[in-house]
């Protein structure tokens, strides 16, 4: 067997331990490559760097920790800009595990803020089911819609932060974390079409980058309003906040497995094409 | 009879009833007792589910070779559960369990697709043909404008990798979304004539 004919053939354990040695020699030696800051990081930075004292955020945590990874770094950063301009956040899940990162992000926060008070100047209200109907019904009436009880099973009119959060429209703005379904093409039609987009009302994703074809239509139109796509966002979200976190340090490695994947896609070709050529040569032959 | 026709009937009656709701202000308020049920009824959906589950895994108890398999399920299953009813999701332990376990293996499946990608691209992205040519380039671009380091080799990778992004995707997923819209009409019209069935679990005759 040729060496273009092994190559073609190559072991995928090989791959998956260059992969490996690629991404933990980036974490160990990060190279510190640039990082631009993008106009959906810079728009985001804007809306919640002017977010007035006691305006409520909402925020749904529609992933779970397989899509913290990417979501979170964006999530914090935004978080992190409200509670510094004496904001308010007030936190729900379309996904069953959204609810504990909920808990586990405010758990980090008051660290930074211990001046924060829970069900006043934060709450999460915890998993809602129902997708699409729970938005069109906190439309209304959030209370009705959570069933009256928050994420620790308290009656919701035990939270001061309630009595000026009757209704998702009482929101100076609205976060979706979204890593699949429901996520923003449920909050699209019922939230932003609906309200957001006529009164000017900032509709912000933080979404894993997976979902970035399917979530481009919406930001064309105009439909999301701000539109943080992946680690990459987080980590420019990190810069502008003054917070470097996970999110920066994970991006040299992205770059280099990136450039891996290519310079594999480039051996995969060549050893693909001189394969071919010999196969023909031994055929006339 | 009534079991053929009982849950037709409900679903065709409470489709048309939302629709009208919504269009209607006289019995708008209809609609807001539709989303009430609706909502009850979805969290509902995770009883059953369980229950399916253990239903499943219960028959699996029987089976030795996947005896263990569904021993662990349902230790995780019902600990959580009842964890979760005496504690809540705040308590100490659950907390615990959640960072502990729920967090690395999550995260764990999801950086094993970096692994399976690398392996796929070196192998299936081939210049086999002019569309595979285009799909392979158009990949290459799109990776590049996603990090610091393609605008870092050349300014041109994220310029284009937008364009990418916005031009040609987005005109993709359009016609997708717009494609599955008029098949859920379409099959919604469907299931009110009673030419669609398969939802009763009957088949669709």
């Amino acid at each position: 067997m040729s060496f273009w004919h092994k190559l073609n053939q190559m072991d995928s354990r090989i791959i998956y331990t260059a992969l490996l040695l690629v991404l933990i020699g980036a974490l160990i030696f990060p190279m510190g490559l640039p990082i631009n800051i993008g106009t959906s990081s810079q728009a985001a930075y804007d809306i919640f760097n002017h977010f007035k004292a006691g305006d409520i955020l909402y925020v749904s945590f529609d992933y779970d920790a397989a899509g913290a990874t990417d979501i979170q770094s964006s999530v914090e950063a935004c978080i992190r800009l409200v509670f510094k301009n004496g904001g308010r956040v007030a936190a729900g899940a379309l996904w069953p595990i959204g609810a504990q990162q909920a808990e586990y992000l405010f758990r980090d926060m008051l660290k930074e803020f211990p001046d924060l008070v829970e069900g006043v100047d934060y709450l999460n209200l915890g998993y809602k089911p129902g997708g699409q109907m729970y938005i069109e019904k906190a439309m209304d009436n959030i209370a009705e819609a959570c069933a009256n009880v928050d994420n620790a099973g308290r009656n919701l009119s035990q939270s001061p932060i309630m009595k000026d959060l009757k209704t998702l429209k009482d929101a100076a703005a609205v976060i979706c974390g979204n890593h699949g379904s429901p996520g923003a093409s449920e909050w699209v039609p019922m939230y932003a079409t609906a309200y957001a987009v006529p009164n000017k009302i900032p509709f912000v994703v933080c979404a894993s980058a997976v979902n970035a074809t399917i979530n481009a239509p919406y930001v064309q139109s105009g439909q999301i309003t701000v539109y943080l796509n992946g680690i990459r966002a987080g980590a420019e979200m990190e810069i502008l906040t003054g917070q470097l976190g996970t999110a920066v340090a994970g991006m040299d490695a992205q770059s280099l497995s990136h450039l891996l994947v290519l310079a594999l896609m480039v051996l995969g070709n060549i050893s693909y094409f001189m394969v071919k050529r010999e196969n023909k040569a031994k055929k006339e032959a | 009879m009534l079991k053929r026709y009982l849950p037709f009937i409900m679903a065709v009656g409470i489709g048309l009833s939302y629709i009208i709701s919504g269009s209607s202000p006289v019995i708008s308020s209809w609609k807001a007792t539709l989303d009430k049920w609706f909502l009850i009824s979805t969290a509902f959906a995770v009883l059953i589910g369980t229950a399916s589950l253990s239903q499943v895994h219960w028959r699996n108890l029987r089976r030795p070779d996947r005896r263990i398999y569904s021993v662990a399920l349902g230790i995780a299953l019902y600990g959580t559960i009842l964890l979760g009813l005496i504690q809540t999701g705040r308590g100490a332990q659950y907390q615990i369990l959640y960072n502990m376990t729920i967090v690395p293996l999550e995260a764990a499946i999801l950086s094993q697709i970096a692994f399976y990608i690398t392996s796929a691209a070196f192998r299936v992205l081939r210049m086999r043909s002019f569309e595979a040519s285009l799909m392979l380039v158009s990949a290459a671009i799109v990776m590049l404008y996603n990090v610091p380091i393609g605008a870092a080799i050349w300014p041109g990778f994220p310029v284009i990798g937008k364009w990418l992004m916005n031009i040609p995707n987005t005109a993709a997923m359009r016609a997708i979304t717009m494609g599955a819209a008029l098949g859920g009409s379409a099959t919604a019209i469907r299931i009110f004539l009673g030419l669609e069935r398969s939802y009763l679990g009957g088949g669709d005759e």
